[in-house]
């Protein structure tokens, strides 16, 4: 009995008992991301399982947004229980598609926020105002599609151990992910370029100006444009600042065991037999 | 096999009706009605945006009152209502106090200092200047402080919620 368990114990995969844990635990752990327009214009902080705006001393609800962020918090509970369960049985026949349920949420949900913070203040900034060409993003996309046939090609041939073709495929994964944002870069260059061929000014009223500058990720930026205010002209300066927060932190570290976890996974014994 | 393939459509399944659920339920939650789905009933960014559309001289500014005039300096003091529905501080003021019956410039004048008003408030703000020669004709031709000023030209720098508006309010 005292061998069994002993054997048991060795099997079980303690990166995946770890991530279950966090995963568990991350809905409750605070916001990964805050950004601040002025001194208390916008607050708004978020996280993949809730957001929080007031604007002007008023909160501001979505109830859209609120069942979205419901359904991310029960979805990443069960990914959590899944995942425990599939660690602490790895030999069961279910347990590598409980393990592949998971194990990657957070991962993605982190990488999502990422790109979102990265990505939407790079359009405000330099696309948006024009005069960007496609070329650069043409080229991006191009040479990440060829990456990723490349890295197929190499992991079918070279590849034999099952941990090494799950660490390809999220490698293969993530420069997917990169081969959109160039796709979706382009044609925000090329629809700026076709329909705002001015940029952004050129749809302000004429004698405006705007001028975009926008953070990413984390710091601080002001945003300035003229407007017409009681009938004068005006210029608003928007002081906007962003930053993360500390449920990031956990977020990363539950991501990191999450694809430990999934890379270390045994599964059972005919899974690695393939 | 079998049962890992029927396991794999059963968890496909569920990553979907967690993502479609919460949408079909927020969407009848509201009687199917997208715009207060998305942002709810009341918005208030583009309430209290609307609202800085009611800054102007004649909603804001009271007739000012000259309270010394002399070659030292002039100071007035303007009674200002906020029409805002918002806590605003007043960072900067300037503007130019006319003498109406002669349609003369008096003096330069500006806030020293900030002040802040609550909501709908209205406090009574003191401004300096120099006087103009204008103003010192003026002042003798009225034999003393000139009874009936105005003001033109107004220039402001609003704080509202670190949101820094700055400049000509106009009259309309």
């Amino acid at each position: 009995m005292k061998v069994n368990l002993r054997k048991l114990v060795r099997k079980i995969n303690w990166f995946g008992v770890i991530a279950g844990i966090l995963m568990m635990v991350l809905p409750f752990a605070g916001r990964w991301w805050r950004l601040t327009v002025g001194t208390g214009a916008i607050d708004l902080t978020t996280s993949p399982f809730g957001i929080t705006t007031t604007a002007f001393g008023q909160t501001m609800q979505s109830t859209l947004a609120n069942y979205l962020f419901l359904g991310a918090t029960i979805s990443i509970i069960i990914a959590g229980l899944f995942i425990l369960f599939a660690s602490l049985f790895p030999e069961q026949w279910w347990s590598l598609r409980l393990m592949e349920f998971g194990a990657t949420r957070v991962f993605w949900m982190a990488i999502s926020l990422v790109v979102m913070i990265t990505i939407g203040p790079f359009i405000l900034n330099n696309i948006l105002p024009g005069g960007q060409t496609l070329t650069i993003y043409v080229a991006g996309a191009v040479i990440g599609i060829v990456m990723v046939i490349l890295f197929k090609l190499l992991a079918r041939k070279f590849l034999k151990k099952w941990w090494s073709k799950r660490l390809m495929k999220l490698v293969n994964n993530v420069l997917l992910m990169v081969v959109g944002l160039f796709i979706l870069l382009a044609i925000c260059v090329f629809v700026v370029g076709k329909f705002l061929p001015n940029g952004v000014s050129g749809i302000v009223p004429a004698g405006s100006t705007v001028n975009i500058n926008v953070p990413s990720i984390s710091g601080t930026a002001a945003t300035t444009f003229s407007m017409t205010m009681g009938g004068g002209q005006a210029t608003v300066t928007l002081p906007i600042s962003m930053g993360l927060m500390g449920g990031f932190v956990l977020a990363i570290v539950t991501a990191v065991f999450n694809i430990l976890a999934w890379v270390y996974h045994p599964g059972p014994p005919e899974e690695r037999k393939k | 096999m079998k049962k890992e393939r029927l396991l794999g459509i059963l968890l496909f399944l569920l990553s979907l009706a967690l993502i479609i659920g919460p949408i079909i339920a927020a969407f009848s939650a509201n009687g199917w009605d997208p715009k207060v789905t998305l942002l709810g009933s009341s918005n208030p960014l583009e309430t209290q945006f609307g609202n800085l559309q009611n800054l102007n001289t004649s909603n804001m500014l009271g007739s000012p009152t000259l309270e010394s005039f002399s070659a030292q300096g002039v100071t007035a003091t303007i009674q200002v209502t906020s029409p805002l529905d918002f806590p605003i501080k007043i960072k900067g003021f300037s503007g130019n106090l006319v003498c109406k019956d002669h349609g003369v410039v008096l003096s330069s004048v500006q806030l020293l200092g900030e002040v802040e008003f609550s909501a709908h408030a209205t406090k009574n703000i003191s401004v300096l200047g120099t006087i103009t020669q204008d103003g010192i004709a003026d002042g003798i031709a009225h034999g003393g402080i000139p009874p009936n000023i105005g003001i033109e030209n107004v220039s402001i720098k609003l704080d509202v919620y670190g949101i820094i508006l700055e400049g000509a309010i106009g009259s309309a």
